[in-house]
């Protein structure tokens, strides 16, 4: 059953529920006479009992009486009785009428417009001039629908007609100013029209996304490709380790931000302390092994902090006897301003942070970065 | 699914927007067919969004991160009873969970109010009604639990660690039961006022549901100081934090309330006061709203930063309580005189406790509200906190606590002094035999023996007076039981929040693997620390040995980082009724060293004993046989 039948079924149902109530009304208990009178007589028999606890003398008894006496003299009134009928089939049809329209008006207002990537999907045969059609068809009727103007500037960008993309764009800012990904694409299109500069508008729009939420891994993927653009690798490295912490283990977008780590330690290396590690697995461990497992080789500090200083995973069916690591794989502490370290290397099946128990792990002796970049180790 | 519970939600305002409209026109016109509808209509409001909020929940249990909401405050490793907990974790389901609590309680009062008028039932049900469509158009229009994603993340976000507690599960329902809960002495009284019928009946009413309100207040308030005890990480129960003042002040102000309703439905007097007092209750609770939502305060519990927000919840603010003040003013007029009663009296008495209350409620607001109204000004940021509160509000209290013990043996109307006088030397023997026990065996702190002193004479005279009771002929009521209980949580609310400020010890330390520190006569022993993974979270977790004696108790202290990189301090504690031991773990120091914060907390169970001790009485009282009046129509 799709929605508008289960829509009408709660209108329905609810105008239903109210009908019966119009055709046989909750008997109606007492009056407001009745209710006062019987508190008022209630009162005095608390009254009576206030005296044999001692909480009123009884000199006092007579003109406490009087004056619940005189209390529910004022409180009494002439209650109407006779109540005027009502045509219930009248006040049902009515009900059931303002119930659906009022519903279905507010739910028009307040439901998710029609998504514009809905409306690109749908109109996946079509080509992009007639998608663009297709949403200024659907803002003819939709103005105020921030993403379709969003998509229709992205679009607008695809045909080469940038003017009319920034003019969609500021539309859509205009009514979806704090949406991170408007704001992204209209940083990209602003950017594209300065020859792939950042500066600017484009950088606040990036700060404004960045201000909306600092966790967002769109922003801070861009944020990183900014900054790396600007050669400002720290930050570029920072937002997308960031990014990546942030990202599950199995999210698809892991990739494509690793793929962006390696090419930024290319750009470093060559300022780049590396520590190569020889590892030398025996054949009793490998035969135990699946390929599948995962060999964590990382440095951390000799004394203080056990967190790893850097830190490299691959499989071991692509491991090919050396591992090495530099700042590239640092998190936090880089591995160049490091001095004693302690090399682990750890074969896991689950590639978890935490050591498991089947965990098979190797630590090396202290090694003195200062002295020595190459480390052998055995697994056996 | 998600469509059908917004439609609900949607259909839902249309209901309780036809609760203001339709029995007002039958009351109105004397239609009884029409007026008679607001149960109905109440009822129907409840069960949409009921619907509404099971949806919600089943898209937290199955993950749909299609929903918003769902995706920015739950992820798949989220274990089960946090999703639950998670719907109300954030701003747009807390308020779902509101506007659920709301409408339960005036489904209560349709179904549990059969003594009391159907026109008057009728009449509160669309008071209710009018307050219910004033939260679900904030809902709908700037806190919608239901906005979908155009494209749906393969895995959400991440729960405030803060919030992934047990405690989170209980706290904001209970609280919301009594902020909402006070929602409906306010109907009764604008009830009365719109009928221009302020008489015996809803003063009488208006109690029972006060209390019940006021005891979810009680529990919700000392859940929230247990937690942030045991959660936060630095031991304390109350930080006068701008966000539990927001709860305390209509605690308070529902303090007075039930003293004052106390009086005027039995002695018909303070009417006009207690009408104020109804409205100042439902007022401060919708105050604690707005400063909790619109983000003009940074809090643990503030979860809204939208200036829109605020902007709905001030003007609908403006508008109860500007339309409740401009009504009173137009109808007092019908409120009855006050019964006249001399200075001694159980009136004063009442009279001084509403004044104390009041006071520190303004005491509390000032507080509260001063340096957000600097910082408006653009004056400058000041911060105000414990010493200004236990400077003002403490001394405020004291003569309240010590009138509490006093004030039940005075009489109605008319009482002396010369009396009074003859009940209170017995006692005085006692407390202060109790107080040289206190200096010789305990302490000679002398904030602490103030406690011991206001506990002692709380528990003396509420044993004299029960005393008292059990002799004369009269029947001993719950009502009487429940003010007996809550003056003495009161008592132990005292003593237990004096001797864990006063003799608790707390250490911040740096210490070793295997090294042993000895704080208040227990020796800690830290064994290890070691490095853990949980299904959302990975840290660290101490083993901590604590030989008190002969008897060696293992704690284990944890710090956590959760997904998004939010380090959380996890509280290792040994509870007992006379004192607690707490270790947190702090930071890694390196060289095997780790920062450590080990505190001993003498009676800190008392605090929330306490609490519960008048939530307790408060619903003995609520449940007293008077509100069973049998009534034939």
């Amino acid at each position: 059953m799709n929605f508008e039948w289960q829509f009408l079924l709660l209108i329905v149902a609810s105008s239903a529920f109210l009908t019966y109530f119009l055709y046989r009304p909750l008997k109606v208990n007492i009056s407001d006479d009745t209710s006062n009178v019987a508190i008022g007589k209630q009162k005095k028999q608390e009254l009576t009992d206030d005296v044999l606890k001692g909480l009123i003398s009884e000199t006092l008894y007579q003109e406490a009486e009087d004056e619940i006496t005189h209390t529910l003299a004022g409180e009494l009134t002439q209650n109407p009785s006779d109540t005027g009928a009502i045509n219930p089939l009248k006040w049902a049809i009515a009900l059931g009428v303002v119930i659906a329209i009022v519903s279905i008006l507010v739910y028009a207002q307040l439901a998710p417009k029609k998504p514009p990537n809905t409306a690109i999907e749908m109109s996946a045969g079509l080509s992009l001039e007639q998608s663009v059609a297709s949403l200024k068809a659907h803002l003819d009727d939709n103005p105020d629908n921030g993403k379709a103007w969003a998509m229709l500037g992205l679009a607008e960008f695809n045909l080469g007609n940038a003017d009319k993309a920034l003019a969609s764009f500021e539309q859509a800012y205009s009514l979806i100013p704090n949406d991170i990904d408007m704001l992204l694409q209209y940083a990209s299109v602003l950017a594209s029209t300065q020859e792939g500069d950042f500066s600017g508008a484009p950088q606040s729009l990036i700060d404004q996304a960045l201000e909306v939420d600092p966790d967002s891994v769109n922003v801070l993927y861009l944020l990183g490709i900014v900054a790396a653009n600007d050669g400002d690798l720290l930050l570029a490295e920072q937002s997308w380790q960031k990014a990546l912490y942030l990202l599950p283990d199995a999210h698809p977008d892991r990739s494509v931000i690793e793929s962006a780590l390696n090419v930024l330690s290319g750009f470093e290396s060559a300022n780049d302390l590396t520590l190569v590690i020889n590892l030398e697995i025996s054949a009793e461990i490998l035969a135990l092994r699946s390929d599948q497992d995962y060999l964590m080789v990382y440095a951390k500090a000799a004394t203080g902090s056990p967190m790893p200083i850097a830190i490299k995973k691959i499989q071991l069916k692509d491991f090919n006897g050396a591992v090495s690591l530099s700042d590239a794989d640092s998190l936090s502490v880089k591995l160049s301003e490091s001095t004693d370290v302690l090399v682990v290397v750890r074969i896991s099946s689950t590639g978890m942070a935490v050591k498991q128990e089947d965990d098979i792990e190797v630590v090396s002796d202290t090694i003195s970065l200062d002295e020595t970049l190459i480390v052998d180790l055995k697994v056996e | 699914m998600i469509e059908i519970g917004h439609f609900a939600l949607v259909l839902s305002l249309v209901f309780a927007i036809l609760l203001v409209v339709v029995p007002s026109i039958g009351i109105h016109q004397n239609k009884a067919a029409l007026a008679q509808l607001a149960k109905p209509l109440i009822w129907g409001q409840f069960f949409l969004v009921l619907i509404a909020f099971s949806v919600l929940m089943n898209a937290f249990l199955m993950d749909d991160f299609s929903v918003k909401y769902v995706a920015d405050n739950s992820n798949t490793r989220l274990p089960t009873l946090f999703k639950l907990s998670a719907v109300w974790g954030a701003h747009e389901g807390s308020l779902l969970l509101w506007v659920l609590i709301l409408s339960l309680w005036s489904v209560a009062v349709s179904v549990f109010s059969k003594r009391v008028p159907s026109e008057v039932v009728n009449q509160i049900l669309v008071v209710l009604g009018f307050v219910s469509a004033g939260f679900l158009l904030f809902l709908l229009f700037t806190s919608n639990p239901f906005e979908l994603l155009a494209i749906t993340p393969t895995e959400g976000r991440e729960l405030n660690p803060l919030l992934q507690d047990v405690g989170l599960a209980i706290h904001p329902p209970m609280l919301y039961m009594g902020y909402v809960g006070l929602a409906v002495p306010f109907a009764f009284v604008l009830s009365a006022l719109i009928r221009g019928k302020l008489d015996s009946t809803w003063l009488r009413w208006t109690r029972p549901w006060a209390l019940i309100a006021w005891a979810f207040l009680t529990v919700g308030i000392t859940l929230g100081s247990w937690w942030a005890y045991y959660e936060l990480g630095w031991g304390g129960w109350w930080f006068w934090d701008p966000v539990e003042n927001a709860s305390f002040m209509p605690w308070l102000v529902a303090t007075a309330l039930i003293h004052s309703l106390s009086v005027s439905e039995k002695r018909g007097a303070f009417r006009q006061w207690t009408v104020l007092l109804a409205i100042g209750g439902f007022s401060l609770s919708l105050l604690g709203t707005f400063l909790v939502r619109s983000g003009v305060l940074t809090s643990v519990h503030a979860f809204a930063t939208d200036p829109t927000r605020g902007l709905f919840i001030l003007i609908f603010l403006i508008v109860v309580i500007g339309g409740s003040l401009a009504l009173y003013s137009w109808r007092s007029m019908f409120i009855q005189k006050s019964n006249k009663f001399s200075l001694v009296s159980r009136e004063t008495g009442l009279l001084v406790n509403n004044i104390v209350l009041v006071s520190a409620m303004f005491c509390v607001l000032l507080g509260t509200l001063y340096p957000l109204i600097l910082d408006a000004l653009n004056l400058g940021k000041i911060s105000v906190g414990a010493p200004y509160f236990d400077a003002v509000f403490v001394p405020i209290m004291i003569p309240g606590v010590i009138a509490m013990a006093v004030v039940p043996f005075l009489r109605w109307k008319k009482d002396t002094f010369s009396r009074l006088l003859t009940i209170l030397p017995t006692g005085g023997v006692v407390i202060h035999v109790v107080a040289v026990v206190v200096v010789i065996y305990i302490t000679d702190n002398v904030f602490v023996l103030i406690a011991f002193y206001l506990l002692a004479w709380i528990g003396l005279y509420s044993f004299k007076l029960l005393i008292q009771r059990l002799y004369s002929k009269a029947k001993i009521s719950l009502a009487f039981l429940g003010m007996i209980v809550a003056h003495l949580g009161i008592g132990v609310f005292i003593l237990g929040a004096t001797v864990t400020t006063q003799m608790g010890v707390e250490k911040d330390l740096k210490m070793t693997i295997g090294e042993t520190q000895t704080v208040a006569g227990y020796a800690f022993t830290l064994n290890g620390v070691e490095q853990f993974m949980a299904e959302n979270y990975q840290g660290f977790k101490g083993d901590v040995i604590v030989m008190d004696g002969e008897t060696s108790i293992q704690l284990l202290p944890e710090k956590r980082l959760y997904q998004t990189g939010m380090p959380m301090t996890e509280a290792a504690i040994d509870p007992s009724f006379t004192r607690d031991l707490y270790v947190a773990l702090g930071e890694s120091l390196g060289d095997g060293n780790w920062s450590m914060r080990i505190y001993y907390k003498p009676l800190v169970r008392w605090i929330w004993l306490g609490g519960i001790m008048i939530a307790f009485g408060a619903l003995l009282a609520a449940f007293d046989r008077r509100y069973r009046l049998k009534v034939k129509s």
